[in-house]
């Protein structure tokens, strides 16, 4: 069975963002990267099929920058068995047409099983390379995926998608199938030693995104800037127990708590 | 027939989603900049009542397309559905709500319709060539503006909650309702049913003061300088945001957002908590929501009544001792 995994590589949640009218939307300094959370659990949850059935490939993808090598290793060091970067110096300001029209070209000729994605990227949450992927590759996708089971002859898979409030729906799908993969599914393992050091050895294959061909866009992005500022609460100052006091007097007069 | 702005309706369990109508409110912000003909489209098996609703509710016109294979929300057939309907009609714009089953479909249904896409739209206005969305990046701390590609139909899903329609307008004349057959092939994969949210034994929503729990707490040991504090309230409760459910730190019954409880208690303290929109959204009715965060630009400052730019692990033993100094507990 052949299962592909795209991952994509994004900034940390808790960098300080400098805005930029360029796409994406701000610039690239001083971030610090990393593999997208939901891309985790979408991984690891490859890697536990991997577990329970013979003759597994898990080929992890990314379309990045240089950068994204880093997490392409990620993926091998958590268990992929074969990574794959697509080097594209302008994936930042790509849309979700462009990626998924990139990776489409990678995998159409492959015959994946499974294709896994997360269920979103932290930085944008667009939630629609995976399912504009199954469109091109005209298979079968369920987003939001916060289980799944595949049949005994490994024909189909039947899957729980959460949604608002916590309904789940539940869905069968033949294979060849895409699957975006809700966090929570599994809890995402730490690479272990034995992984760490295959992956340090092994080659990591490198595509240009020119033998890709051009990727199609599904909009023109114009520019990008900084909302107006909401109007915020108070913020306390002083030391730690002046704004205790302070926060203990708002508690009091706001509500009939204290 | 001519149907340029195209909605299509999202419902479940029989009963319209709030959110559906809300791109009706959108749809005639486009109407305003470029004219056409509001249509929205419910696809179900029976789908007459659901119609209706939307009718009623929102004074636009509505057609039901019926067909077995529409029995329960299916992607494939939807997108089956709403290709062939699109044919026959060529919308200009396609509504659909940011959703779980909004970005189930709308990505495949942009591919199949050969269109341009712009997922969780915030807002449009009027550009040099024609419509320009907003919509946010990095949680909402950018927003970038996206021209749609000219000569194609365009797929747009709605960031919900933004175009909320007041409780107090004046219900319009309800919009005309058609139900039509629609003949469609068998879809690959096959939609079993549905499963309730699992019933909580931990009701948030009864809960007059919530201390939750966001990463920035670090640990799950560290919860208990949470615990603490929330000692002190009476009924009061510890809530969490996903990652930390996700993680384990707490079971799903704490979880407060999107697809866990909203809550609007009378005091919300939220510790570390970054401040996502899939958290927020389940607390942001709170009568008095107090953050404590160490990063001054974390998102949460923005739905806070109270903000507070300091390590939760240094602060919140210093709150509690206040607070217990107050009451005239002892502290040991």
């Amino acid at each position: 069975m052949k299962i592909l995994v795209c991952i994509k590589q994004v900034p940390d949640r808790e960098s300080r963002f400098k805005h930029s009218p360029a796409a994406p939307g701000y610039e690239d300094i001083g971030l610090v990267y990393r593999m997208n959370y939901y891309d985790e659990f979408a991984l690891e949850e490859t890697l536990q099929i991997k577990e329970k059935i013979d003759d597994v490939e898990i080929t992890v993808l990314s379309v990045g920058p240089e950068r994204a090598e880093s997490t392409v290793r990620r993926g091998m060091e958590m268990g992929a068995d074969l990574g794959v970067h697509i080097l594209d110096p302008e994936a930042p300001a790509r849309d979700a047409l462009e990626i998924a029209s990139t990776i489409a070209t990678y995998a159409q000729s492959m015959s994946f099983d499974l294709i896994f994605t997360g269920v979103m990227a932290e930085d944008d949450q667009q939630c629609s390379v995976g399912p504009m992927l199954a469109g091109l590759l005209e298979i079968p996708s369920a987003s939001t995926v916060i289980s799944q089971k595949l049949s005994a002859d490994l024909s189909s898979t039947v899957v729980h998608r959460e949604l608002e409030g916590g309904i789940h729906e539940i869905i069968e799908l033949p294979l060849p199938a895409l699957l975006t993969i809700q966090s929570g599914i599994n809890f995402p393992r730490y690479p272990s030693l034995t992984n760490k050091l295959r992956a340090k050895k092994q080659e990591i294959e490198q595509i240009p995104l020119s033998a890709m061909g051009i990727p199609a866009r599904c909009g023109t992005f114009l520019t990008a800037d900084e909302p107006p500022a909401q109007p915020q609460g108070e913020f306390l100052q002083g030391s730690l127990d002046e704004i205790a006091d302070q926060l203990i007097d708002q508690i009091q007069q706001k509500t009939p708590l204290l | 027939m001519q149907a340029e702005i195209v909605i299509i309706v999202e419902h479940l369990q029989g009963r319209v989603l709030p959110r559906s109508f809300e791109l009706a409110a959108f749809a005639r912000e486009i109407q305003s900049i470029e004219g056409g003909r509001i249509t929205a489209v419910v696809l179900g098996q029976p789908v007459r009542n659901l119609a209706r609703e939307m009718a009623e509710k929102t004074g636009v016109e509505v057609i039901g397309l019926e067909h077995e294979t529409l029995t329960f929300y299916n992607a494939e057939a939807y997108n089956n559905a709403l290709k062939k309907w699109s044919e026959e009609n060529h919308p200009r714009y396609v509504l659909l709500p940011h959703s779980a089953t909004g970005w189930d479909i709308a990505p495949v249904l942009s591919v199949s319709l050969n269109a341009s896409y712009v997922p969780a739209a915030l807002s449009l206005h009027r550009g040099k060539r024609g419509i320009v969305l907003t919509r946010p990046v990095l949680e909402g701390r950018v927003h970038t503006r996206i021209e749609l590609l000219p000569d194609k139909p365009a797929v747009i899903t709605l960031s919900p909650g933004i175009f909320s329609t007041g409780e107090d307008e004046q219900p319009p004349e309800p919009g005309k309702v058609t139900v039509l057959p629609v003949d469609l092939p068998e879809p690959r994969s096959r939609t079993i049913g549905y499963q309730d949210a699992p019933k909580r034994k931990l009701d948030l929503t009864k809960a007059p003061v919530i201390v939750a729990a966001g990463r920035g707490v670090g640990s799950k040991e560290n919860l208990y300088l949470l615990e603490e504090l929330v000692s002190l309230f009476e009924g009061g409760n510890l809530a969490a945001s996903r990652p930390l459910c996700d993680a384990g730190w707490l079971s799903l019954e704490h979880q407060v957002g999107l697809t866990g409880q909203t809550v609007s208690p009378r005091l919300y303290i939220a510790c570390g908590i970054s401040g996502a929109i899939q958290h927020t959204a389940g607390m942001k009715g709170s009568h008095f929501i107090v953050a404590i965060n160490s990063n001054p630009q974390a998102l949460i400052f923005q739905t806070a009544h109270c903000c507070i730019a300091r390590d939760l692990h240094e602060f919140l033993p210093v709150l509690v001792e206040r607070i217990k100094k107050l009451k005239g507990i002892d502290s040991n």
